[in-house]
């Protein structure tokens, strides 16, 4: 199945290499995650969301001679996203908005195995409870914890995407985890711990 | 449903006449980083073989002479400018690394160990060689200030006023005096008239000696004891 898609995926790429138009499919098959992650780095304005997509694929496109087979296709499209998304930050100079009600009940679904964490939120005051300690956390433990226990992605992966090493994608999670933890212990969220 | 964006994409591509960049440039881009990569491990082992040397080259007679603690006789070998150009090195390796096609999956730890450990073999093969000898002379005579950044035993029998003079032989006077020109190229009569134990052997014209003496005035030396460079 992986290979399929790798597959499916350079040849798209050797496509839009020999006609621009062809580019559209790449675009097809990945915006709407791209739209996703981005979201859930913070970019939820949609008006926002769709210049940073655009910029996101332009500069795709500009630089898809770099692509390397050896590399997940979607590995290397989100490091782009991701980078974009931080300068796209940079440059406003906002804040990233922290994840949606729905958002939130994942994250903290497929993260309550290792973190005593209440497995859901009931009440809109709990939600908003973690929407708070998320926000307090810092944007690298964000972003980590946004590309494993929502996007699902693995440690390799993660760390393509990040261009960081496997061993600090997994410390950056425990610590993420933790942080998160402690956070909402000190606000005396009645769920964890 | 989320809007598709790729006909508003196709559309600015057309308009800004955007086209991918050339492969090569990627490829030339990550090669410049591996050949920076390779460049300063190189320097790194030659650093390293200046290194070995110095501690090796260092001759502790000096010191007794001199009237220096081992204390001080150890800060003054360190070569700290070799040291610090190595740590430098190793950063410059270390970038150059993490800017390759899966640098970034190696920690720091990693990288700045297999440098240091490449750097080490390359040294000792280098000093083996005698390339880091022949490296550190060639900056003595020709760079500018390095005599002064560096401590070498060349410097510890430089000190023709304490009573301690290195260099080689020019000219065989007589079987009393030698002409000698110094490490800074400085020309010297040497009197052996009062050698205790005069090894005769060791006088020959281009032989390399140290000497233990005094300075008797700008140019003329008196030894007391005469050994052999190397010895």
């Amino acid at each position: 199945m992986k290979k399929k898609i790798k597959d499916r995926d350079v040849e798209l790429v050797l496509k839009a290499l020999k006609n621009a138009d062809d580019f559209a499919d790449i675009i097809k098959h990945y915006q709407s995650p791209i739209r996703r992650y981005v979201a859930r780095l913070g970019c939820r304005d949609t008006n926002d969301a769709d210049d940073l997509l655009q910029d996101i694929f332009l500069k795709v496109y500009i630089n898809l001679n770099e692509y390397d087979a050896d590399l997940k296709f979607s590995s290397w499209l989100y490091r782009i996203a991701h980078n974009e998304t931080v300068s796209f930050f940079r440059k406003k100079k906002v804040r990233p908005n922290i994840l949606n009600s729905e958002e939130l009940q994942q994250l903290i679904k497929n993260i309550a195995g290792d973190t005593d964490v209440a497995e859901s939120l009931y009440k809109e005051e709990e939600v908003h409870m973690v929407r708070e300690a998320l926000a307090k956390l810092d944007f690298s433990y964000r972003e980590v914890l946004a590309l494993r226990f929502l996007e699902e992605k693995s440690y390799t992966e993660i760390s393509d995407i990040l261009q960081i090493p496997t061993g600090t994608v997994g410390t950056l999670i425990n610590r993420g985890k933790k942080e998160l933890k402690n956070i909402l212990e000190s606000n005396n969220f009645k769920k964890y711990g | 449903m989320d809007k598709d964006i790729s006909k508003g994409v196709i559309r600015e591509m057309k308009k800004r006449d955007l086209t991918p960049r050339p492969r090569w440039q990627f490829l030339l881009k990550r090669w410049v980083f591996w050949l920076l990569a390779i460049i300063s491990t190189i320097l790194g082992g030659l650093a390293i073989a200046i290194i070995i040397l110095v501690f090796i080259d260092h001759d502790v007679s000096a010191r007794v002479y001199l009237e220096q603690s081992a204390f001080e006789d150890i800060l003054l070998t360190i070569p700290y400018l070799w040291l610090m150009a190595l740590a430098v090195l190793i950063g410059v390796t270390k970038y150059a690394v993490r800017h390759t096609k899966f640098g970034y999956r190696y920690t720091t730890a990693r990288i700045v160990g297999a440098v240091l450990v490449g750097s080490m073999l390359l040294g000792i093969v280098l000093n083996a060689m005698d390339i880091g000898g022949r490296v550190q002379d060639f900056l003595v005579e020709t760079a500018p200030y390095y005599n002064e950044l560096t401590h070498t035993s060349k410097d510890a029998w430089s000190h023709p006023e304490k009573g301690l003079l290195g260099g080689t032989i020019t000219t065989v006077v007589s079987s009393e005096e030698f002409e000698l020109i110094d490490f800074r190229k400085k020309s010297w009569r040497v009197d052996t008239s009062e050698v205790e134990d005069m090894d005769d052997s060791i006088i020959q014209q281009g032989a390399m000696v140290k000497i233990v003496g005094t300075k008797k005035d700008s140019s003329l030396f008196r030894a007391r004891q005469i050994f052999l460079w190397n010895n």
